[in-house]
């Protein structure tokens, strides 16, 4: 991934002083027009076969309306802001912890949420009262609830921000135990798990348009924070003393990133479970196609995680139409394999 | 920084001393009761042994390890009371060896002017001015485009000593500027530490393993394994031996039509 | 929260939202669910999408077999619905292809995440618990007033509790007064029966004592010690763990498993035992032919 680029190797800087942020705009560009093109092809798959949606799209009626703009647009849309969230919550876990391999789960939020709407499922199945309470609160709330949860109890353990390493292993550590806590209570409830493995696996098949503006809002609220500090991403990759030297504040940087990390993952899990490998690849596909600062990677990260779990949702509806498979199984096989190759380039690279 | 003026209030006082300075990791203390006073205009060498807190002494100073006890002045005021923006501003700290890092090096010299212009990143006409002028000192201009990864160690190590410089502060603080340069490098990096010092009235602090290379600052700080053997300028140095006493060997310097020279004591 | 989802929702909504609201309400049938919502029905639902097997079974013994135009992929009986478009399971229901169906009723269990769903599409829907033994009854009755036949619901509520009656006074006859303790194994986690659950009240009017005791819930994960200690007369599994129970540690010396008092269920026959539907004479009738075979 390192090797020496000879399209890099050949700038200067009285050619081309500003030559990498203008690669960026085609590229942004390039990743809308793929998020277009998704886009319309969500609208062409589905249950029915290619031909009779084309002739939805030109004749609609009421029903045939109501599956295009209320059922399969807003699930690419929401899977788009989704990815989104992913990939900008990657690209911040990977440049504060100056880790590729960190990932946005890695504060144990996927466990605190997923903790989160098991108790909401045996709340809900025990009384009537519970099933008020939890339609009141929702499982996205819950979600949301036990993500933050899990986010404040690392962040105890670790005793504040000062040490990256003892985050990672608090975020380990919190992981590990509310999951631990989770399969617990599932073994006392069998009845439940169904709906919690499709959680844990990640499925966008139930995206509306309520819940794609939720994550719409919540990508601005995060993305646009996130660039502002991407300078301090930048000087934490000279080193933790080098970033202070600068006259950083890490404690503050930490908080603040780790809150948007922590609000991210939260709300996406929340609509679409945890869906895996999106948040750990995509900041990858932009370092390996862009040269990059961390302002180019938190804008370029989202589009491409975006995009990714848009066409991950498509495949989910394709492969074996009409019924379909959970997107985190399709990201997973995906984003697995993709893992492998980089895996096996850079060996062959030595 | 480069005016008059501010020469001249630097010669007045110095920027940066330490006062019975306690500094530890853990259980194992490193510098006890160190006072220094750094003088300003001027380029002073650290030197010791392997082990003996040079790169600890330079990041007590630079704020970046705590002190146990005592406390190091920045401009009269102490160093925690200046809040991290403003200690940036006057103080730069060079790291030994940065870690390698996907960045351009004009991203990387640029970080340099973070002190100045915030989180916004955007710079202004002088600042792109300070990182020119940096990059043209380190002679890293030619490659501002290449990402960190791309160069060799010593390419690397000049450009983040134009992060340094970009910096444009009064007090320099660099822990083995010269390592992974060859000598022709190393002496580019000796001049440049020395015009920092002489035209710009920076205070320039280096550790320095090199003892030829040490020795062509104008002051020392000679660290043994018990503490500070002394401070002073090379000629008190060496007139005092303060070498063989840190080294606790016997350690030959010559001097060469006035360059002081370390020469190996094997026949 | 749900106001500021809800507002958010009309910033970004296209104008097919107004669907989304569900019908208008007037004077007519209103039910209440077991979800505690109440369901607007105007005239009893003539496309019915059925997303779980017990409602489903229940919906053809109620002779509405025909008004089923899909159905979740586990359910099979009666035959006719195996004809009939799949569309996923309870939790991964496929939206898209209900919406397709143009149901105007989605029966199903206590789920939130489909309802919530489904309400937003402005596709009517009903839950049913669909858990306990008493939920039987309560379903036959709530759907007999859904598809406007009240009075065939109370013929097979009645048909449904006679048949249960006789069976366990037959079966409580034969036990002659020793209730012999039996494990009910509902997964070779293990997972057993409790005496909450309804398999456990089937067992407990045929006359037989659980070796699980009530306090544990309704399906404990036990420690497979718990079952060696307690030496059941009698094990009811699955036919597929049946052969392999000689192998679990410690099993080979319970006696149930030394004399063969191993009641083995088809998939078919445990379908019966285990779905709270109008069925349930069937499956206690197994469970009672268990007990009368294998029982000493």
């Amino acid at each position: 991934m390192n090797a020496i680029r000879p399209s890099v190797l050949e700038l200067g800087v009285d050619r081309a002083p500003r030559r990498v942020a203008r690669r960026l705009g085609p590229w942004v560009l390039g990743w809308l027009l793929i998020t277009a093109v998704l886009a319309l092809a969500s609208l062409l798959i589905g249950t029915s076969s290619l031909q009779t949606s084309l002739g939805w799209l030109i004749n609609p009626d009421a029903q045939t309306s109501v599956i295009l703009w209320q059922i399969r647009l807003p699930r690419t849309a929401g899977a788009w802001c989704a990815g989104a969230l992913l990939g900008l919550a990657g690209a911040i876990a990977q440049g504060l912890f100056r880790n590729p391999l960190a990932e946005p789960y890695l504060l144990g939020t996927a466990s605190g949420a997923a903790l989160g709407v098991t108790v909401t499922l045996i709340a809900a199945d025990a009384s009537l009262a519970g099933l008020a309470w939890t339609s009141q609160l929702g499982l996205t709330l819950t979600a949301c609830i036990g993500a933050a949860g899990a986010t404040l109890l690392t962040l105890s353990l670790s005793r504040g921000v000062l040490q990256t390493s003892r985050l990672l292993l608090a975020g380990v550590v919190v992981a590990f135990l509310l999951s631990a806590l989770t399969q617990l209570m599932l073994l006392t409830r069998p009845e439940i798990w169904r709906t919690m493995q499709i959680f844990l696996l990640g499925d966008t098949a139930l995206l509306s348009w309520s819940s794609t503006a939720l994550l719409a809002t919540v990508l601005l609220v995060c993305a646009i924070p996130a660039t502002l500090l991407a300078r301090g991403l930048d000087a934490l990759t000279l080193g933790e003393d080098t970033a202070r030297s600068l006259g950083l504040s890490l404690p503050v940087l930490r908080l603040v990133l780790l809150g948007i990390v922590s609000l991210a993952t939260a709300s996406t899990v929340g609509q679409v479970g945890v869906v895996g490998f999106v948040g750990l690849v995509a900041p990858h596909l932009v370092r390996e196609t862009l040269s990059v600062n961390h302002r180019q990677l938190l804008v370029a990260a989202p589009l491409c995680g975006g995009a990714l779990l848009q066409a991950a949702d498509l495949v989910s509806r394709w492969v074996i139409r009409p019924a379909e498979l959970p997107v985190g199984a399709v990201t997973a096989c995906v984003g697995g394999a993709y893992l492998v190759v980089l895996l096996w380039r850079r060996n062959r690279h030595g | 920084m480069a005016e008059a003026h501010a020469h001249r209030a630097a010669a007045a006082q110095p920027q940066l001393a330490c006062r019975h300075l306690v500094v530890g990791y853990g259980e194992r203390i490193v510098l006890s009761d160190v006072s220094l006073e750094i003088e300003p205009a001027a380029w002073t060498s650290i030197v010791g042994p392997n082990g003996c807190g040079k790169s600890t002494l330079l990041r007590a100073l630079a704020g970046l390890a705590p002190a146990r006890a005592g406390r190091v002045l920045l401009a009269g005021r102490r160093l925690t009371g200046w809040s991290g923006r403003e200690r940036a501003r006057r103080l730069a700290w060079l790291a030994q060896s940065p870690p390698a890092t996907d960045l351009t090096a004009a991203e990387v010299v640029g970080l340099g002017r973070f002190a100045h212009c915030g989180w916004l990143a955007h710079h202004q006409s002088e600042d792109d001015a300070a990182i020119e002028r940096a990059m043209r000192a380190t002679g890293s201009l030619e490659w501002s485009q290449r990402r960190l990864t791309t160069l060799s160690g010593g390419e690397r190590q000049r450009v983040h000593l134009a992060r340094v410089l970009a910096v444009e502060a009064q007090v320099l603080l660099l822990d083995e500027p010269t390592t992974h340069l060859d000598p022709p490098h190393q002496e580019d990096v000796a001049r440049i530490l020395r015009a920092q010092a002489h035209e710009e009235g920076a205070s320039v602090v280096s550790a320095i393993h090199d003892l030829s290379l040490a020795l062509m600052a104008d002051r020392l700080i000679v660290l043994g394994r018990r503490g500070l053997i002394g401070h002073g300028s090379i000629r008190e140095a060496l007139a005092e031996d303060w070498l063989s006493s840190a080294f606790e060997t016997r350690v030959h310097i010559v001097d060469h039509q006035g360059v002081h020279l370390w020469r190996p004591g094997l026949p | 929260m749900r106001h500021a989802l809800a507002l958010l929702f009309v910033l970004l909504a296209i104008p097919a939202h107004g669907r989304e609201r569900g019908a208008a309400r007037d004077a007519e049938p209103t039910f209440r669910d077991d979800l505690d919502r109440s369901v607007h029905i105007p005239q009893p639902p003539q496309r019915i999408v059925s997303l779980l097997p017990s409602i489903t079974e229940t919906v053809c013994a109620l002779d509405a077999c025909t008004r089923l135009v899909a159905t979740d992929q586990f359910s099979n009986w009666p035959a006719a619905v195996r004809n009939l478009p799949k569309v996923g399971g309870l939790e991964d229901a496929q939206i898209e292809a209900i919406v397709r169906l143009r149901p105007d009723l989605v029966l199903l269990s206590r789920t939130q995440r489909i309802t919530d769903r489904l309400a937003q599409l402005g596709v009517p829907s009903f839950a049913l618990s669909s858990e306990t033994y008493a939920s039987i009854a309560h379903d036959v009755r709530v759907l007999g007033d859904l598809l406007g036949d009240p009075a065939r619901a109370v013929r097979l509520e009645q048909q449904i509790a006679s048949g249960i009656e006789t069976i366990g006074a037959r079966s409580r006859a034969d036990r002659q007064g020793n209730a012999p303790s039996v494990y009910f194994e509902v997964d070779r986690i293990p997972y057993a029966a409790g005496p909450t659950s309804f398999i456990g009240e089937l067992l407990t009017r045929l006359g037989a004592r659980n070796i699980v005791t009530a306090d544990l819930g309704p399906f404990p994960k036990l420690n497979p010690e718990y079952v060696v200690r307690s030496d059941p007369d009698l094990i009811i599994v699955a036919a597929a763990d049946a052969p392999h129970l000689l192998e679990r540690p410690g099993w080979a010396d319970l006696r149930a498993v030394r004399e063969h008092r191993i009641c083995a269920l088809s998939r078919d026959v445990r379908d019966t035992v285990v779905r709270p539907g109008p069925r349930v004479t069937e499956g206690m009738q197994a469970l009672a032919d268990c007990l009368s075979q294998w029982a000493p």
